[in-house]
């Protein structure tokens, strides 16, 4: 693949597409092929190029116009892509308004359509919530955390976790939001043991658990020392958690 | 992390001693913080504690001292262990930016059973406490600093302002906004416009600075004069570029009282080097013709 290098959002462009969000949903809702519509906003320069590079690449679109059905795929190129890039470029906003905004804007609107509707693109085009909640709630970057905080090499299929979570977003999310998420191991253990007791249950398993796990690991960590904790421990605690809550549920069925 | 004023179901020693559970017991880590060759540095750092029986625990094993550096803005988050000898924690500039936290801990390293000390506040002097692996008993929440580093900038000196159109805005007011990186300026739709075509020009520079910066910068640091100086510092990058003009003025650090007692509107002139005077005189050149100013005279 060609190396090519990352570009930002100008902090002019960037400013201009959010202050005027009521001109940039509609023309975003209007034109899902290309961005050129900015040109009608912002008439400076709207990407810089910058000193990094990465290997190019492009990622799929749905013909059934069902994100789902590439979101794993491009989930991994989109991390192999970026992956050597420095931490301070993998958490900017002008970074990934130039991957939501040009690099990857058909995907983009296809994961996340826009319909109208200001406040999505204010919530998962823009960092509009503060950093990490820019990163988890944007479109892009979010696909790219998934991947980063699931990879696991000592598997026998590293991506085995990506994919169940990828499956269902719920069984990460509630977790990223908290502070905890910030130490991989924890987040492994944790879905480790969300997996092993899926596929031991299956259909027993409590749709509404997620939220549980995570505030039970916010628990954990209000006394103890969490990151301290080894992934096989934390793995233990949840496991543990999660095959209560079952049998206690199916008790009272 | 921090605790904050977190309770636990058993004392521990607190660096803030009103939020401590021992008498006279004191935990704390030592540092030199640093900025080398890229590096975020924490030089000569060691933990502190006068308690004998922490003391006893740690060098039994049976407790573990770390310093924990997060950074909620690039998701970083690791724990360094910690002696009471001098050591240096270095961690790659580029991996963090904005807030960073560092504090320490004492955890159980193993159960403990029966922990008691003498000098338990006399709440819980009477107890006795099974510890469990991992629980903290002593901590220090350190301090936040703030990270500028962006390699990004190609050495070029950003402006600390933005000037940006406001399409939706049908009134002909102009907005100004203090953002963590920036201030902000919104005009209207047909003054930026406007704007645009003429910012280039250097016979309006003193005009715009006048009718736009000034305002700008005067309102933003009326604004924050009351705010605590270290917040500030932590909250807006901009401002580590008035914290330099100052410097370079007065020759020493701006203060909380030189914050607060400043006139604003004053201030802001001296450090955009008095463009409101210049910006009559520019009035004056172009009203009598003279549209290139003194230096034609010269």
């Amino acid at each position: 693949m060609n190396k090519i290098y990352i570009k930002f959002m100008s902090d002019e462009a960037l400013e201009t597409l959010k202050t005027n969000i009521n001109k940039t949903t509609e023309l975003m809702s209007e034109n899902s092929n290309n961005s050129n519509w900015i040109k009608k906003i912002y008439s400076n320069d709207i990407f810089i190029e910058k000193k990094y590079k990465i290997s190019d690449f492009v990622l799929k679109l749905s013909d059934n116009n069902d994100y789902k059905e590439v979101d794993f795929e491009n989930s991994i190129l989109l991390y192999e892509s970026l992956n050597e890039l420095p931490r301070h470029i993998l958490t900017d906003e002008r970074f990934w308004a130039w991957i939501n905004f040009d690099k990857c804007y058909q995907q983009a609107l296809q994961a996340m359509p826009v319909n109208r509707e200001p406040s999505k693109v204010l919530n998962h085009y823009f960092f509009t919530q503060g950093l990490r909640r820019g990163l988890f709630f944007g479109v892009m970057s979010r696909c790219y955390f998934r991947v980063e905080l699931s990879v696991d090499e000592t598997l026998p299929d590293k991506y085995e976790l990506t994919r169940f979570i990828i499956e269902n977003p719920e069984r990460f999310r509630n977790l990223s939001w908290r502070a905890f998420s910030n130490q991989k191991h924890i987040v492994l253990g944790v879905l480790k043991a969300e997996k092993k007791a899926f596929d031991e249950y299956g259909e027993k398993f409590p749709k509404k658990l997620y939220p549980e796990i995570a505030k039970y690991v916010s628990k954990i960590g209000s006394v103890r020392l969490i990151d301290a904790i080894t992934e096989q421990e934390i793995f233990q605690m949840v496991y543990k958690k999660i095959i209560n809550i079952i049998k206690s549920n199916e008790d009272n069925n | 992390m921090r605790l904050g004023k977190r309770l636990f179901p058993y004392p521990i020693i607190n660096n803030q001693i009103h939020l401590s559970s021992f008498k006279n017991s004191e935990f704390r880590f030592d540092y030199q913080l640093k900025e080398e060759n890229n590096e975020f540095v924490l030089d000569n750092i060691c933990y502190y504690t006068n308690n004998e029986l922490l003391e006893k625990l740690v060098d039994e094993d049976k407790v573990k001292v770390v310093c924990i550096v997060e950074c909620s803005a690039t998701i970083y988050r690791k724990e360094f262990v910690i002696s009471r000898d001098f050591q240096r924690i270095t961690i790659p500039i580029t991996m963090l930016r904005d807030r960073v936290v560092v504090s320490a801990y004492a955890y159980a390293n193993e159960d403990i059973s029966d922990y008691h000390n003498f000098d338990f506040i006399e709440d819980y002097l009477p107890y006795k406490f099974n510890i469990e692996k991992y629980d903290i008993l002593a901590c220090d929440d350190g301090f936040t600093t703030k990270i500028n580093f962006d390699d990004n900038e190609d050495n070029k000196v950003s402006s600390i302002f933005l000037v940006i159109k406001d399409i939706e805005n049908d009134q002909e007011e102009i907005r100004i906004n203090e953002t963590n990186d920036k201030i902000v300026i919104y005009l209207p739709e047909h003054q930026f416009n406007l704007y645009d075509k003429m910012k280039y020009y250097d016979r309006y520079q003193m005009i715009f600075f006048s009718i736009l910066i000034i305002p700008a910068l005067s309102h933003v640091i009326q604004k924050i004069q009351t705010h605590d100086l270290d917040e500030i510092r932590l909250e807006y990058n901009w401002f580590s570029s008035i914290e330099s003009k100052y410097k370079e003025f007065y020759g020493n650090d701006i203060n909380q009282d030189s914050l607060m007692n400043m006139s604003s509107f004053e201030f802001a002139q001296k450090l955009m080097n008095y463009p409101v005077s210049k910006a009559i005189d520019d009035l004056f050149d172009m009203a009598t013709n003279n549209p290139y100013g003194d230096q034609e005279d010269e």
